[in-house]
């Protein structure tokens, strides 16, 4: 039985990271620019869309760098 | 490039989904369904092989079987999920394994043909991954506790969470699955038809191309179907890793105490 890791070898962020980052924002898009186009669709503006992807876009970035910025 | 000059000459039928929508053999099994069971029975066999009569000092099989396992565990599980891997590493290992294995036939003479280019079983892969990750973070979390540690970033405002919540739970909870599958379909889906379009391409060139140019040039297309042939080894290894890595890397994200 071997321990976790090596002696020596610093630990890297692990490689998956940089997937799920790529989830984050598409998810932020997907979600305000949604909600955005809903709402331009049921009140006859356009500008919803535009905010909406703008929003989300800022938010996933946040996100991404609480997630794995911060901490 | 070859392909694009001669593209709108009239009579070459371009390759597309329909090739992918191959009859069936008998009843309703088709030659991927072949393909998932043929593979499933040759990752079993092996590791059946490569793990019977084990030595201290490994034979070549067991010294591959071996490698292969120590890549999944060192690379994969250890660096993504953190003390508890060894638990999920035969997961991993034979996910692995058969993803490999159904992808690499994409490029296996006489098969050829890459099982996840028809999107179910990619489908099904991804929702096993996804209820055996969310399965793991409500037993180590509670149910609660478990929403609490993917949808609740620490340490930030509460009306900041309220934009970042549910951006959370749509990219931790609904989409992970969906992009796991998508992208193994997606780039099987694709590397296939690139090969279609060269070698059905340089067929036609050679064939049934009215022009001695056209005739000559066609070479360019089969040699491009051998590069593309390549770099289609490669990415089927890559996706293969991918998917395995994602899953591991989520269940990483659920066994953390806090991020």
């Amino acid at each position: 039985m071997e321990s976790d890791r090596p002696p020596g070898r610093e630990p890297v962020p692990p490689p998956g990271d940089a997937w799920t980052a790529l989830s984050y924002l598409l998810s932020g898009f997907l979600l305000f620019g949604g909600i955005g186009w809903g709402l331009d669709r049921l009140s006859g503006t356009g500008a919803f869309t535009l905010i909406g992807l703008l929003v989300g876009g800022a938010a996933s970035l946040y996100l991404i760098y609480i997630r794995y910025v911060k901490s | 490039m070859t392909i694009l000059a001669t593209a709108p000459s009239p009579g070459f039928d371009a390759p597309g989904v329909e090739d992918f929508n191959l009859p069936p053999i008998f009843g309703d099994v088709t030659k991927p369904v072949l393909q998932f069971v043929l593979a499933a029975v040759l990752v079993w066999a092996f590791f059946t092989i490569t793990a019977r009569r084990p030595q201290l000092v490994p034979g070549k099989a067991q010294f591959l079987g071996e490698s292969f396992h120590g890549i999944v565990r060192n690379a994969i599980a250890r660096d993504n999920i953190g003390h508890d891997y060894l638990k999920y590493v035969p997961y991993l290992t034979t996910l692995f394994a058969f993803i490999l294995v159904n992808n690499l036939f994409g490029i296996i003479p006489l098969i050829q043909f890459p099982s996840f280019s028809h999107p179910g079983m990619a489908y099904a892969l991804a929702a096993m991954s996804w209820l055996i990750y969310n399965a793991i973070g409500i037993r180590k979390h509670g149910f609660g506790g478990y929403l609490r540690v993917s949808t609740w970033p620490a340490g930030v405002p509460w009306w900041v969470r309220i934009i970042l919540t549910p951006i959370e739970f749509l990219s931790n909870i609904i989409l992970r699955p969906v992009t796991l599958s998508l992208r193994l379909f997606g780039n099987m889906f694709a590397g296939h038809l690139l090969l279609l379009v060269f070698i059905l391409g340089g067929e036609y060139m050679l064939l049934h191309s009215e022009s001695l140019v056209v005739n000559l040039l066609s070479p360019f297309a089969f040699a491009m179907g051998i590069v593309f042939t390549f770099f289609e080894a490669f990415i089927q290894v890559v996706q293969a890793y991918v998917f395995t890595i994602l899953t591991a890397s989520y269940i990483g994200t659920v066994l953390a105490d806090d991020h």
